[in-house]
């Protein structure tokens, strides 16, 4: 009975912005939930100021202080719309910032309304260099960028945008608002899922380091930029445990010279069955590990 | 013969970077290792070898050789062979033709004949985060055009933009009239590594290969795996199928077909003859539904 609450409170429509109960931290993913197969939308304080905005299988933050919102990634124009209303149903103060937590468009497009309230732009640097590759109709382009760990200041509080160097894509960043155990890690980690198999603009060895170096940061919680609300930060754990045992595994298997149809039934992933992905995933996914391991890509 | 042997070529073509299916040291297990290098006379200095499952080129002038990418240790021995049974003149530069392993390892064995190793400059950034013990680093690198000549036969390093990586060099023969093209154009084949990979900027892939045309005036090429040479139409076929790939993916998310179904959707009857059309026509089109989404 319970589950079936939490499905419709995870897959309906729900209006009221809500605050983070004990069953929006998500200890392991709920059988009945595919992460991109969600519809609807719902907004859930986190922590006091701090809140998580779904819309369909995506999913950002945004920071309410005195002085006005940091927002974050816009994901598309129609999601930006409504999130700009479920702020307004939490203050009236305007968005002064907008941070993009990598380049990808599944989660940038549609900043324009926030540009027209007058929002800042802000980005990793090497975003830029995507952006202006690839230019979109509905992206907005950074106003101020910066190359490192970076801060931004509202109201009293500090949002930290930690960079990490190459690893999802080579201009991530994770959020965290100063003094708060809780991490906004976008497509770093997706709880409970193997990760997109098919990465193009992925450096298998650099997730593995930043994974590393994020179980440092003393986190308590995280939000991925699908699927569950809250995870536990064990979910770093995991994920660079699973990332690990591929690299690991693919490798070992190159060395062995076991035929490449042979080589993911090498590989002892009985830890990870339970992960989203494992099924149509997983192979794509070793295929991109083994370019890594022969190609250097 | 202006077009030798395209039969040979077509049946000899793999789709794609087939070595990437093979272990990652070369050897025995390479299907084209294991025959041995073997050579062929374009003509007026020019040369093409196939060793460790890759394909590469060497150019002999008056004052030394230049050798294309020497694919992997065993490969660029053998290869140094096959120079040696031609000329004794000295190898002054060795040009990585992109940064991927299963083309650029070995290069230490033409260093060691005094050779100057030379890649596109964006290959600097992913063979340093990447190092490989059998990859050597570039000496030199160049952003947009770079002449070598080896006495009386030069050859053009040309960048025309990202394609099927973000530093590809077409090496451009200008007393042949022949470009070396690696990976990005098999010539009459889909998109192989799986298709999935499909070349790392779909869609700048096609603005590269026009820029390629506009700007050079090639008559054949000679690609990176697979048989030795092939007519220009064999860069503009590439070219289209990309494009109408570009365009198929773009018209099922249109009409709002289901991100799912996309792959399967995508049927291009007029290209139905590329070799790898029936196996990997629908990875090529997931990685254009990911171009679509993600931007990449
Ligand atoms: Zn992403
Ligand atoms: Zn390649």
């Amino acid at each position: 009975m319970r589950h079936l609450v939490q499905f419709i409170l995870a897959v309906t429509l729900c209006t009221a912005v809500t605050p983070a109960s004990a069953q929006d931290v998500y200890e392991r993913k709920p059988p009945y939930m595919s992460i991109f197969g969600l519809r609807g939308y719902k907004t859930i304080e986190v922590e006091p100021g701090l809140y998580t905005f779904r819309y369909g299988g995506f999913r950002n933050i945004f920071v309410v202080t005195d002085d006005g919102v940091i927002a974050t990634d816009p994901i598309n124009p129609t999601a930006a719309a409504v999130m700009r209303e479920e702020i307004a149903k939490i203050t009236n103060q305007p968005v002064k910032y907008l941070v993009y937590s990598h380049w990808h468009w599944d989660h940038v497009l549609g900043g324009q309304i926030f540009k027209d309230d007058g929002a800042t732009f802000v980005s990793h640097e090497k975003c830029v260099d995507h952006f202006t590759f690839n230019p979109h109709a509905d992206l907005v382009m950074p106003d101020e960028t910066f190359s490192s760990n970076h801060e931004i200041k509202l109201g009293g509080t500090t949002l930290e945008l930690l960079y990490f160097g190459p690893n999802h894509s080579d201009c991530n960043v994770v959020m965290r608002v100063k003094g708060s155990k809780v991490l906004f890690v976008n497509d770093l980690v997706t709880p409970y899922y193997t990760g997109f198999g098919t990465m193009p603009d992925y450096d298998p060895g650099g997730l593995r380091d930043t994974l590393a170096e994020m179980g440092k940061l003393g986190a308590e919680r995280l939000i991925g930029g699908h699927g569950v609300p809250i995870a536990p930060a064990s979910q770093i754990t995991e994920q660079y445990a699973f990332l690990n045992t591929m690299l690991t595994g693919v490798k070992q298997a190159l060395d062995a010279r076991t035929p490449r149809s042979e080589i993911l039934a090498s590989i002892d992933l009985s830890a990870y069955e339970h992960l989203e992905g494992m099924e149509d995933q997983l192979p794509r996914f070793m295929e991109r590990i083994l370019f890594y391991h022969t190609m250097g890509w | 013969m202006k077009t030798p042997s395209l039969i040979l070529s077509l049946s000899l073509a793999v789709a794609g970077c087939s070595t990437t299916q093979e272990p990652a040291s070369s050897g025995p297990a390479t299907p084209f290792g294991s025959l041995g290098a073997m050579t062929t006379n374009i003509g007026d200095g020019l040369y093409t070898v196939s060793a460790g499952g890759a394909r590469t080129v060497f150019l002999v002038g008056d004052e030394g050789v230049l050798v294309g990418d020497p694919i992997s240790t065993p490969a660029a021995e053998q290869i140094l062979g096959e120079i040696r049974k031609v000329t004794n003149k000295p190898i002054r530069y060795v040009v990585y033709s992109h940064s991927h392993w299963d083309h650029i390892r070995g290069g230490q064995v033409f260093k060691e004949e005094g050779a100057e190793i030379w890649s596109q400059e964006n290959c600097l950034a992913h063979i340093y985060r990447n190092p490989n013990p059998e990859v050597a680093y570039p000496d030199r690198s160049y952003t947009q055009k770079q002449v070598l000549d080896v006495g009386n036969a030069t050859v053009e390093l040309l960048y025309h933009g990202p394609n099927h990586s973000d530093c590809s060099t077409h090496m451009y023969f200008p007393n042949h009239k022949i470009v070396h093209i690696v990976d990005t154009v098999q010539p009459y084949a889909v998109s192989g590594a799986g298709g999935r990979m499909n070349d790392s900027y779909p869609k700048l892939f096609v603005d590269s290969l026009q820029m390629l045309e506009d700007e050079v005036p090639f008559e054949r090429m000679i690609p990176g795996h697979g048989g030795p040479i092939a007519p220009r139409d064999a860069v503009i076929n590439r070219r289209k199928y990309q494009q109408a790939l570009l365009d198929a993916v773009k018209a099922e998310i249109d009409k709002g077909t289901p991100f799912g179904k996309i792959p399967d959707a995508v049927s291009l009857p007029k290209f139905k003859d590329l070799r790898g059309y029936d196996q990997y026509l629908a990875a090529n089109a997931q990685r254009i539904l990911i171009y679509y989404t993600i931007g990449w």
